[in-house]
């Protein structure tokens, strides 16, 4: 000990001290030094985000400070490829249009999607309007263009199926739908399983809140129509459903097939064994929709 | 020896450490998971004083944490022990949230978590005597959750068994040195990922919950220099852990070797006995300089140990009793963080521990 503290004195003053003098006094200040190194106690910044900005943005989501989230995403997006970036800015715009788990959490546990079909439907709502509607107007030969609205009315109850099994999503007001279609936008090639059902899930949202809004310009089409059969059903004219205006409703349900056909496509990402029964009802529903939609909404050729 | 050159000596050994700490801080990678929970032992001793257990062999543990202390006359002992913590309940929300048996109320409870949860529990046997030792543990889980982004939420979800072997054997040098090695084996199935719950409920999301393997060789050596015939009888430690080989590299269970550092002295006392400690340890996740430094105090009187330990936002406090061949212990902790919200936070565990002789 000593020749190791003769020759490098300058290197080994800690040992060099405490092999001569009083031996309690130099470990009584070797414990002061050490226990100053300790700071005043500090909350520990928590590795929670361990330096990864991804973290820091969900921090910034829970804190409810979207726009902040939002900007630190799309920088993050523009030079980072990883998918959970993507995925975050999707969730940071549908966020701040309202879009919390809390609120759809009940309505994804036990939820059982219909597949667009066109065969029986329930008889409550708006499916349940459609088929009254149905009823008075299938096979009446007398009026012009029955099948054709015959074909539209079944397609608003397959809508009205929908409506019931998604009720217990949340509703998002008009003003807030653009960043929900937004989020819905930034997933639109996603690649991820993961991702892409999270966007079939927003488009159920938007799916619930367009309908919420009153399928327009139905109203006054059925609203007609009752009128017309009401006074005396077996005197109707034979080109009722050729005068009546479809163009309000036709443009409503053009928006809402075109959502429910890309939710159902998102679904198939991820569920690829079930890829081709689901690509089939969006077949289905493209057929449906097509007759109707092809001739401008009208049910008279 | 004058003041002005003990003064240097201080300065040096802070300056030293200083360096230390920041060349450990520079080579830090993202850890969010704690380390002392992967990497730790769970038994009461390790819990109450943390690193300082590497300076002290006052506990009833069923191996001491340096090895170099086994080279210390001891009767021989054959020891079997349980510990565990709490926070079941919180675990239990997590596994229905994953399962998709929860609820609303299950999300809103587990939101209202706005910081990491984790439990672990271990059972162990181990037989000591002078110059040797050698312990088994069938069974030790650990288990942590952390979930955010209420938008889309994001789990990390760690969850693992292990079993290890542990084998100690030092002797006595001259001249009041002891040295010890510890050769250490630990075989591990976990699950580990960071998911989204639209990556779980996806076709092929039960592939996020396959279980991987670890196994791992360490080796661990440790030195004890004593002043028994000083007044208080210090003692100087230095010790080596996680030094060995992984057969599959993970981030949840890093090849992370750690130096510890510490000293520890037995001020004399007219009742009992008194022992109080101070470790540094040094590893390549410490991010700050202060990190790497803890104290701790032991005091047996009876049949009762007292014990205590504060690091830089944590402290932990805590008892053991022993009877006959019977022993049992209680283990506060408390952690200071900033929870996901950014505000201040106490995280705190409480653990049990019950063992016997044999």
């Amino acid at each position: 000990m000593a020749l190791l503290c003769s020759e490098r004195p300058a290197f080994w003053p800690l040992v060099c001290s405490l092999s001569a003098g009083s031996m309690k006094r130099k470990i009584s200040f070797l414990f002061l030094a050490m226990a100053l190194a300790l700071v005043a106690c500090q909350p520990r910044e928590q590795e929670l985000t361990g330096g990864d900005p991804l973290e820091e943005s969900y921090r910034l989501i829970d804190k409810g400070e979207y726009n902040q989230a939002i900007q630190s995403l799309e920088e993050l997006a523009s030079r980072d490829s990883r998918p959970a970036v993507v995925e975050a800015l999707a969730s940071a715009y549908a966020a701040r249009a309202g879009v919390l788990v809390s609120r759809y959490w009940g309505a994804v546990v036990g939820f059982k999607a219909p597949l667009i079909q066109s065969q029986e439907s329930r008889l409550e709502g708006l499916s349940g309007q459609a088929l009254r509607v149905l009823s008075q107007v299938e096979g009446r030969k007398d009026l012009t263009g029955a099948d054709e609205f015959s074909k539209l009315a079944r397609f608003l109850s397959v809508l009205g199926e929908w409506q019931e099994r998604i009720d217990r999503l949340p509703t998002i007001p008009a003003r807030q739908r653009d960043d929900l279609r937004e989020a819905l936008g930034i997933l639109e090639n996603h690649k991820a399983p993961g991702g892409r059902l999270y966007r079939a899930l927003l488009g159920l949202i938007l799916l619930k809140s367009e309908i919420n809004d009153g399928f327009t310009g139905w109203e006054s089409i059925s609203a007609s129509l009752a009128v017309s059969f009401g006074k005396s059903p077996g005197k109707v004219k034979g080109d009722l459903l050729c005068v009546v205006d479809y163009e309000a409703f036709a443009s409503w349900t053009r928006g809402l097939v075109k959502t429910l056909q890309s939710t159902a496509l998102d679904v198939a990402v991820a569920y690829p064994s079930k890829k081709i029964e689901i690509e089939k009802a969006v077949d289905d529903s493209e057929k449906i929709a097509s007759q109707y939609l092809r001739v401008g909404g009208r049910a008279c050729p | 020896m004058s003041v002005k050159s003990l003064s240097k000596e201080m300065l040096l050994a802070a300056v030293s450490f200083t360096l230390i700490s920041g060349l450990m801080a520079s080579l830090a990678k993202a850890a969010p998971i704690p380390r002392d929970l992967t990497l730790g032992r769970s038994e009461s001793t390790s819990k109450l004083l943390g690193g300082v257990c590497y300076t002290t062999d006052t506990g009833r543990q069923a191996l001491p944490c340096n090895p170099a202390f086994i080279s210390r006359e001891t009767d021989p002992d054959f020891r079997a022990q349980f510990f565990a913590g709490n926070n079941i309940s919180y675990l239990r929300d997590v596994g229905d949230l994953l399962s998709g048996d929860g609820n609303e109320e299950t999300v809103d409870r587990l939101f209202s978590q706005s910081r990491p949860a984790e439990m672990e529990a271990n059972i162990e046997g181990a037989y000591r005597q002078p110059m040797f030792g050698i312990a088994f543990s069938p069974y030790r889980v650990l288990y942590f959750t952390a979930i955010r982004n209420k938008a889309l939420p994001i789990v990390t979800l760690l969850a693992s068994r292990e079993q290890s072997l542990r084998v100690q054997f030092g002797s006595y040098m001259g001249d009041d040195w002891s040295w010890g090695v510890q050769l250490r084996g630990v075989r591990r199935e976990y699950i580990g990922q960071t998911f989204s719950l639209a990556d779980a409920a996806v076709e092929n999301g039960s592939k996020i919950f396959e279980t991987q393997t670890q196994s791992a060789v360490y080796v661990e050596p440790g030195l004890l220099k004593e002043w028994t015939e000083a007044k208080w009888r210090p003692q100087m430690t230095f010790a080596v852990t996680q030094l060995g080989a992984v057969d599959r590299k993970t981030d949840y269970f890093p090849a992370s070797p750690a130096l510890h550092v510490g000293g520890a002295i037995h001020p004399e006392v007219s009742l009992g006995s008194w022992e109080i400690g101070v470790n540094a340890d040094f590893h390549s996740e410490t991010k700050n300089w202060a990190d790497p430094f803890r104290v701790g105090t032991s005091y047996e009187l009876g049949v009762t140990r007292f014990s205590g330990s504060a690091g830089r936002s944590d402290h932990a406090l805590g008892f053991q009793v022993s009877y006959n061949d019977f022993y049992g212990g209680l283990t506060y902790t408390s952690r200071w963080i900033k929870n996901w919200f950014g505000s201040d936070e106490w995280v705190r565990t409480v653990f049990f521990e019950f063992g016997f002789d044999l």
